[in-house]
């Protein structure tokens, strides 16, 4: 990784292309490119990492890159209206000027699952980070077993990427979507489960055997799969998660993100659930 | 005769035992030297280690919001009370939290001590000439053992600044009181220093404030430490919309101190705890003094800061001869 | 061994100023702080420890990031200048020694602070050995000692008259070289160097931490933490007086459409520091905030860097108004466990 250059000036960057996610309108889709081509050739991504974007004015904050690298261009991110800087960013349009920096933080360690079976869990805005891993998984299918998607959020309407997860990812072999909301409306129409992802998770229940379960959402979410997973006799080791705290550097001075020993924006946000156990249970 | 820690030990056992109060804040000796510092007990062997003396302490009446906010809340019973050493100066404290309707005096147990001012251990040690070893205290005087010489003070030259300027050397009301004593040093009223900077033209006034304020290091100890400061949410930690850049520049400086001595005006009641608490000794008495003076003269009272329930600045006047 | 008379410091720090900024050591109001000089007669050795650290020197309270300009249409981001190069005067062994603390956050991880590291390269830290350490002192504690060369360039041992002159890096002994007629060789004076660095200090004597890291590793839920978390205002000067806590904030302060990015020291101690959007607050009181900055002090960073983060200056032992300090902390967990 290129450290040589000034960490924390941003680069200028242009949004292509917004989609809005969900009906609700709170998570948007955003296809952005680098002004200059030689800054997006050195921003080298795996799936899991993040990157800080600015609003000039407003902030910067931690996204999680939500493309592959498997398909670089435009870069993806997808972003839930949360604070002061992704406020602004929903109102902003296509052509708007924003900063990049980064890649920060480590990966989904890709390389260790290679022959594994995957079992992706994933609740609301939680299935933005999983969707890079996904996708690359899918785009190296020839080095992994079978890929389940448990998703699940709050009705129909605030699933996010539908396209993907109805009309792409099902029609993969050796793919399968599990899809479950929290409730349905009246008059809403849905054929899938009904219920919270942990209790899904249980009835479909994933074989450990040769597994590795990942898992990002709400806290409260992965509390609840953590215990179903480990119901379900997966090892600490084979659970992998994501951890999300405040953080303004991106690159481990400011302090913000430290739990323990370690700094969320360069030792996670991916973690085992063993290496989670070990840390002081502040986040 | 009892010393006031032994009487205070026995009084705080009454409490407990009769089950009258739920905490007990008082002193206990710090880790440093000579140093006083808050203590929590919540039965009567907590309480054991605590003392009275007259090294400088903290202002204990600020925590009084912390630690009746439950009962404020209603998350615990209302009757639920709290105890606390209380001085002259820690009295108006605690009434301008009740004055300012943050807590209630029935969730109070006021155990007074009276004070004729506290040590300043930074004065008797320049007179002493090096870091004092042993400082002994009697009714008169103040006796500090060097490393070969003992030097005997008279307690008026080492009392604190801040004690000189006192307005109130025992609670005026108390549930307990640990001693009967009039205070017998004499507290003049003292704006010489004010006087002093009024003095100056407005730029050598401006150079000489931005050069205290240029040393703030926005740590808001001041407000903090301050019972004034009791806003539920302050301004300054207001992000949307941000009342102050958090960077530090010099006008923000201005902005935030000019704001906090106005807001605390004409209920500054001097206890100088603002300026103890400065890690980098910006003389915020004199700012606050300022104000004083000024309400005073202008508003005619003897006394501003003193919190009651019609204030200079908290009332209305129809005949008032100003236009808004 | 070099010696440079008292009388003949103003002249060097006048000397010196002609291509560097100066900091040193100066008194204002009654308060010693080391401050940009620009009256050279004005310095000053009336002091234990300056009210700010050298920190101040390398990673100011606040700087700018980089400004930029028209964010709407056509944005331009622009770094700021190089700095100049900066020497500072009168720094006290700890604070000297804490500088190679801030080394390893900014400048051993996978990514370097630029910022930072322009300013260290370009900087010399003049150091004056301590000749009466206070009650509040305790570098011994962290093998360190009133005489300590550890992060200086240049220490200047205190005699009568004179300074003696030690010098540590290659830096330093350029800076002495160039200014040669300034200085005097009067050969080996290793007594005096030694009297300085066998002195030791009262607190840091009792305060010893050893293996405290170890012990303090089942201890996150220790009642203590929670004793001590009652007293503090969380006014968390503490952590703005430390020479070696180096958290911050990044702020857009914006005018129109051009504007600038800063950041600024940012406290631990604060409620809003882990503060996330969605209120969710991973250390919603006082007491997690006051176990965050010890553990963080005496375990976590001992555990990524091999080294306690303090230095024992103690400015926190000085200036906490309610009596929170991490020699108090140290001793207290040390008995207890």
């Amino acid at each position: 990784m290129c450290s040589s250059h000034n960490q924390l000036v941003p680069k200028v960057a242009t949004i292509k292309k917004i989609t809005e996610e969900t009906s609700s309108g709170d998570v948007k889709t955003f296809y952005v490119e680098f002004d200059k081509p030689e800054e997006r050739a050195e921003f080298k991504n795996m799936p899991g990492q993040c990157a800080m974007i600015s609003v000039l004015g407003v902030g910067e904050s931690m996204i999680s890159i939500t493309s592959s690298p498997t398909r670089p261009d435009p870069l993806e991110f997808s972003i839930k209206k949360m604070g002061k800087v992704t406020s602004k960013l929903h109102d902003m349009s296509v052509g708007s000027k924003i900063g990049i920096r980064g890649p920060y933080g480590n990966n989904f360690p890709v390389d260790e699952w290679r022959g594994k079976d995957l079992v992706f869990i994933g609740g609301g805005i939680g299935l933005a980070p999983l969707r890079s891993v996904i996708n690359y998984c899918i785009d190296k299918k020839e080095n992994y077993g079978s890929i389940s998607i448990i998703y699940g959020s709050r009705s129909p309407a605030d699933l996010c990427f539908k396209e993907e997860l109805f009309d792409n990812w099902p029609n993969l072999e050796g793919v399968e979507v599990h899809l479950t909301v929290d409730k349905v409306e009246e008059g809403e129409r849905w054929d899938k489960s009904v219920g919270f992802v942990p209790q899904y998770l249980e009835q479909i229940s994933p074989s450990p055997n040769n597994s590795i379960a990942i898992t990002c959402g709400p806290p409260i979410m992965i509390k609840y799969v953590l215990e179903s997973l480990e119901k379900m006799k997966f090892e600490d080791e084979q659970i992998i998660t994501t951890l999300e705290l405040k953080m303004q550097c991106g690159v481990g001075y400011c302090g913000r993100c430290n739990i323990g020993d370690k700094y969320v924006c360069i030792d996670g946000p991916v973690f085992s659930y063993k290496q989670i156990k070990e840390m002081p249970q502040e986040f | 005769m009892m010393t006031m820690t032994e009487k205070m030990r026995e009084q705080v056992k009454e409490l407990f035992v009769n089950n009258e109060i739920k905490l007990f804040i008082g002193f206990e000796k710090g880790f440093t030297k000579f140093s006083r510092i808050p203590a929590f007990a919540e039965n009567y062997d907590e309480a054991k280690k605590m003392i009275i003396d007259e090294f400088e302490t903290p202002f204990l009446a600020k925590y009084l919001i912390r630690e009746l906010e439950e009962v404020a809340a209603g998350i615990v019973e209302k009757s639920e009370r709290v105890a606390i050493l209380t001085r002259g100066c820690d009295y108006l404290g605690i009434r301008r939290l009740i004055v300012d309707n943050i807590i209630l005096r029935e969730n109070i147990v006021i155990v007074g001590i009276p004070c004729d001012g506290l040590i300043d251990v930074k004065k008797a040690n320049k007179l002493l000439g090096e870091e004092a070893r042993e400082i002994t205290i009697d009714e008169e005087n103040v006796i500090a053992k060097g490393k070969t010489e003992n030097k005997i003070i008279s307690k008026a030259e080492v009392v604190l600044d801040r004690c000189r300027q006192c307005i109130m050397c025992e609670p005026k009301e108390s549930d307990i009181m640990l001693a009967e004593k009039t205070a017998n040093v004499k507290k003049n009223k003292d704006y010489s220093k004010i006087e002093e900077i009024e003095k100056m033209s407005a730029k050598e006034r401006y150079e000489f404030w931005s050069r205290q304020f240029e040393r703030c290091i926005r740590c808001f100890a001041c407000r903090d430490a301050c019972t004034a400061c009791n806003c539920r949410k302050c301004i300054f930690d207001i992000t949307e919309p941000e009342m102050l850049e958090k960077t530090v520049a010099t006008s923000e400086q201005f902005m935030f101190h000019f704001i906090r001595a106005f807001h605390v005006a004409g209920r500054c009641s001097a206890c100088g705890e603002c300026e103890r608490v400065c890690p980098v000794d910006i003389p915020l008495g004199l700012l606050n003094g300022k104000l004083r003076k000024d309400i005073e003269f202008l508003f005619n009272v003897e006394e501003a800061g003193i919190p009651s329930e019609i204030e200079p600045l908290g009332e209305f006047k129809l005949d008032d001869p100003d236009e808004w | 061994m070099n010696k440079l008379l008292r009388s003949n410091v103003s002249c060097l720090l006048k000397k010196l100023s002609e291509h560097t900024e100066i900091y040193a050591s100066t008194e204002e109001d009654g308060v010693c702080i080391l401050a940009k000089l620009d009256n050279y007669e004005e310095w000053t050795m009336n002091y234990v420890r300056t009210a700010n650290s050298v920190k101040d020197v390398f990673f100011p309270q606040n700087e700018e990031i980089m400004k930029y300009k028209d964010a709407s249409s056509d944005l331009k981001i622009e770094a700021p200048k190089p700095f100049k190069e900066r020497i500072a005067f009168g720094v006290r062994p700890c604070d000297a020694a804490a500088m190679l603390l801030l080394d390893d956050v900014f400048l051993k991880g996978e990514f370097y602070d630029s910022y930072y590291k322009e300013r260290r390269e370009k900087g010399t830290i003049i150091t004056i050995a301590c000749e009466k350490p206070d009650q509040h002192c305790f570098c011994t504690s962290f093998d360190l000692s009133p005489g300590a060369t550890e992060g200086s360039d240049i220490v200047l041992y205190p005699t009568e008259d004179f300074f003696l002159v030690v010098e540590v890096t290659e830096k330093g002994k350029k800076l002495i070289k160039d200014n040669a007629e300034l200085f005097e060789d009067i050969g080996a004076k290793p007594e005096i160097v030694d009297s300085y660095k066998n002195m030791r200090t009262v607190l840091g004597d009792v305060c010893i931490p050893n293996d405290l890291n170890e012990k303090l590793k089942g201890e996150f839920d220790n009642s203590y933490w929670k004793k001590i978390a009652r007293r503090c205002l969380g006014c968390g000067n503490c952590t703005f007086v430390c020479p070696t806590c180096h958290c911050f904030a990044v702020c857009d302060v914006a005018r129109g459409c051009d504007g600038k990015r800063a950041r600024t020291w940012d406290s631990c101690k604060f409620q809003d520091f882990f503060l996330m959007a969605g209120d969710h607050n991973p250390r919603p009181t006082q007491i997690e905030r006051t176990r965050q900055r010890f553990m963080h002090k005496l375990n976590y960073f001992k555990e990524k860097y091999d080294k306690y983060q303090c230095i024992g200056c103690g400015r926190c032992v000085e200036k906490c108004p309610v009596g929170v300090h991490i020699a108090d902390v140290i001793t207290h967990m040390k008995e207890e466990l």
